[in-house]
């Protein structure tokens, strides 16, 4: 145990001693986790109480106020654009263009067709939210049309009826909650947080950790030490322990780090921190024999740590950390679930966004704890100590 | 001129006999853009599913009407509508579905007797976007329902009347009932059918909105060129590192005291890096070519291609040349690339970076290169349409080779190196 142990903390001492891997181990998590938080807090998304709509009215008239008044009481926020200004306007996300004559061709029972021009870069789920408050207002403006023309009766209907027109409340509402107790919705910092510790974790045990080992065989450091008064399973044992304690150094780190984030900036994560902290540390100890896999089947350094980059990279998209997997064919969803970074992501939802408690998280942490149990017997077979 | 071709053939034979270093810098942005691209790609099918849950507390005629409308109709779109009974809760407290939708009981009385009604939405909070898209739905159907509410507002509450009726409803009063919801629609039938107002969704590049999704072919002609130009980057750092792996294992020495001058050294070495990164970027650019990304005209790739192989080239070099040890040159050149990476549109789409962030992309060799692939692919621009690009690319990188070749020719020469 006693060279168990030394052999870990040897290996800690040589990661932390490496400025490349200090950048690794915590520059770019930090980096990654503030731009891409930054980045997806920025764009307009459809969680936002107000998304923003420009609206160029080239109509003006009584029912074309009408929509426009109904857009704002759907939730958007109406940026309107006279229709010369239109053109050479920048900064627009998405446009609705209300036509001339469009008052007019309504009320005669034409058929009206507006215009809502997207950007190609806004997310196509903001769009889609968007369209929907503008379908019901329109649905609004008709159900005026519908009920003012049930007062007109038999005469024609005129548009100057509608002038400052405000139709009744919906008798129909929408009561609307979250399940669990945090409701963090994991866009911006609340998904780059966890997203970025769980593909980073793994980054470092997969690069760093492998390409150590492979070079420690190369070297015949590693024979070396079988040579001395520890056991095999003793070096084993520190191979692990130290690509883990590595991680522990990581997440500890990135943990406070966030924590100091939260109270300085008010970002919007929640979470129990020493829950999270326990989530973090199983799937630190599940990955720790991958690297140490990755390190025996893979003679050369610099070969096992870019065969580390690319796992990591493959393992943290497929597994949810790059975006909310829910946008995802179902197909990739049933991937993510059998991934340890899938299952990684779940646990931390369960904390993040349900507020769950450690025990909501188990079955993840079981089945992290499986793998790397799995794993760790894979990797005792494959390296060849002596 | 003999010396200089000799240490290129030899750089060159060493790349070829390292297959292992290509694939490994060949296959990350491949993989990566495969992934984007089957995740974010239907290929013409709708690939999103939205699980939505439904408790009909309510058990009326109109509750089961709303339940069975969103869960049997055939094209319900992405929506995956489930029917549950009080399981629901416990399933959306699990995660297992986008949203839940609760009927309360009393909400058809409610309606019908023109009193607020109200359904109950659960949202799934560890989902960013379906459950909100519910929500928007809903809304909609929910105003929907109301305005049905007003225009029907008489014949509704005789409806409720005949219903909590101990007898039979009264057919005659049945047909007038019928006669007079006749009568309205048919004055207001040019209001409503079809719609008075439709909506036309356009996308501000001139094409319409598909329902669809993008293709694959589209998510790999949005991704690639930014992971291709990171992947040029790798390529690059990976080419100057032998400059510090010759000097740190002496091979240096031992060349410089061979008939070969500083110069011709770091001529060669320049043109290695920028043939090793020139022909990795063009693999891949070929590679995706075969996966159906149309790239633009050959001319203009090719001088894109060039142009940005000097400036990565020019980039590490200058890089390599700032600092003493491989060591320092590895965290040096993982700090600019990766950073460049992020800001410059390789991570992320150019068109989705914030605005706050376009004058320091513009520092990149990421942002020009990538600018200029989505001009060809995105806006179907020619070579003319990239010489700005190319420009910045070649001028900005044959100046960072000649300082970078500077500086190290400099300190070869004092021994430094």
């Amino acid at each position: 145990m006693r060279g168990m142990l030394a052999i870990a903390r040897h290996d800690l001492r040589q990661t932390l001693a490496n400025r490349a891997a200090l950048l690794w181990l915590f520059v770019f998590p930090v980096l990654f986790a503030a731009f891409f938080g930054l980045v997806f807090s920025e764009n307009d998304r459809p969680a936002q109480a107000r998304a923003r709509l420009t609206v160029v009215d080239e109509d003006s008239g009584p029912l074309a106020r009408l929509l426009v008044r109904e857009l704002e009481g759907a939730g958007l926020e109406v940026v309107e654009l006279a229709p010369d200004e239109a053109a050479a306007a920048q900064d627009r996300i998405r446009t609705l263009t209300i036509p001339q004559e469009f008052g007019r061709r309504i009320v005669a029972g034409e058929q009206v067709t507006l215009t809502l021009e997207t950007d190609p870069g806004t997310s196509d789920e903001a769009a889609l939210a968007v369209q929907a408050r503008i379908l019901a207002s329109i649905a609004r403006v008709i159900g005026s049309l519908v009920e003012q023309k049930q007062v007109a009766g038999d005469a024609p209907l005129d548009e100057t009826r509608f002038a400052g027109y405000e139709p009744p409340p919906d008798l129909v509402t929408i009561e609307s909650s979250f399940a669990g107790q945090a409701a963090v919705v994991p866009s911006g910092f609340a998904h780059s947080a966890p997203g970025n510790a769980v593909m980073f974790v793994l980054l470092i045990t997969l690069t760093w950790g492998a390409a150590s080992l492979a070079a420690e065989r190369m070297h015949g450091m590693l024979r070396r030490l079988g040579s001395a008064p520890v056991t095999a399973a003793e070096i084993f044992g520190g191979k692990i322990a130290g690509r883990f304690l590595v991680s522990l150094t990581q997440i500890v780190v990135l943990l406070l780090t966030a924590v100091a984030a939260v109270a300085l900036f008010d970002l919007p994560l929640s979470g129990d921190p020493l829950a999270v902290l326990a989530v973090l540390v199983v799937y630190g100890l599940a990955v720790a024999p991958l690297g140490v896999l990755l390190g025996a089947a893979i003679r050369e350094p610099s070969r096992a740590a870019n065969v580390g980059v690319l796992v990591s990279l493959v393992l943290a998209a497929l597994g949810g950390c790059w975006w909310p997997i829910e946008v995802v064919p179902p197909w990739l969803q049933a991937v993510a679930r059998a991934l340890p970074t899938g299952w990684a992501m779940i646990a931390l939802h369960r904390l993040i966004s349900f507020g769950g408690g450690f025990a909501d998280t188990l079955p993840w942490l079981a089945a992290l704890l499986a793998f790397g149990a799995a794993v760790a017997a894979l990797a005792r077979r494959t390296l060849r100590i002596a | 001129m003999a010396a200089t071709l000799a240490i290129v053939r030899r750089d060159l034979v060493r790349w070829a006999r390292n297959p292992g270093r290509l694939v490994l810098l060949l296959g990350m942005p491949l993989a990566l853009a495969a992934i984007f691209a089957l995740a974010f790609g239907t290929g013409g099918e709708a690939g999103l599913t939205v699980r939505v849950l439904v408790i009909d507390e309510d058990g009326t005629a109109l509750s089961e009407f709303l339940s069975g409308a969103l869960g049997s109709q055939e094209d319900t779109g992405p929506l995956d509508v489930e029917i549950v009974g009080e399981e629901g809760r416990a399933m959306i407290e699990r995660g297992e579905a986008s949203a839940l939708v609760i009927i309360p009981e009393g909400f058809t009385d409610a309606f019908l007797d023109g009193r607020p009604a109200t359904l109950r939405l659960i949202k799934n909070p560890a989902e960013q976007f379906l459950p909100q898209a519910v929500e928007e739905a809903l809304r909609a159907a929910a105003v929907v329902l109301s305005q049905a509410s007003r225009t029907f507002r008489d014949e509704l509450a005789e409806f409720s009347a005949m219903l909590a009726a101990d007898h039979s409803p009264d057919p005659v009063a049945i047909g007038a009932m019928s006669t007079r919801i006749a009568a309205k629609l048919q004055t207001v039938e040019p209001y409503l059918f079809p719609p008075v107002i439709e909506l036309e969704t356009i996308s501000a590049d001139g094409g319409d909105e598909s329902d669809d999704g993008p293709s694959m072919q589209a998510v790999l002609s949005l991704v690639l060129p930014g992971l291709a130009v990171l992947s040029l980057l790798f390529f690059a750092q990976a080419a100057t590192r032998d400059v510090m792996e010759e000097r740190e294992h002496g091979l240096l020495r031992r060349l410089l005291s061979a008939p070969v001058g500083t110069g011709e050294y770091l001529l060669a070495k320049c043109v290695s890096v920028v043939t090793v990164s020139a022909l990795g970027f063009a693999l891949l650019i070929g590679i995706g070519r075969l996966a159906g990304v149309a790239w633009g005209p050959p001319v203009a790739v090719i001088g894109l291609v060039l142009s940005a192989s000097i400036a990565a080239s020019g980039l590490l070099l200058l890089l390599v040349s700032l600092v003493s040890s491989e060591m320092a040159a590895n965290a040096l050149t993982t700090i600019v690339v990766m950073v460049s990476a992020m800001v410059g549109g390789s991570f992320v789409p150019l068109p989705a970076l914030p605005d706050f962030l376009l004058p320091v992309a513009r520092l990149t060799v990421n942002y020009w290169a990538t600018s200029g692939f989505l001009v060809l692919i995105r806006d179907g621009g020619g070579p003319a349409d990239v010489v700005p690009q190319i420009g910045v690319l070649a001028g900005g990188g044959l100046a960072m080779l000649a300082v970078g070749a500077f500086r190290l020719a400099r300190r070869i020469r004092a021994g430094d190196v």
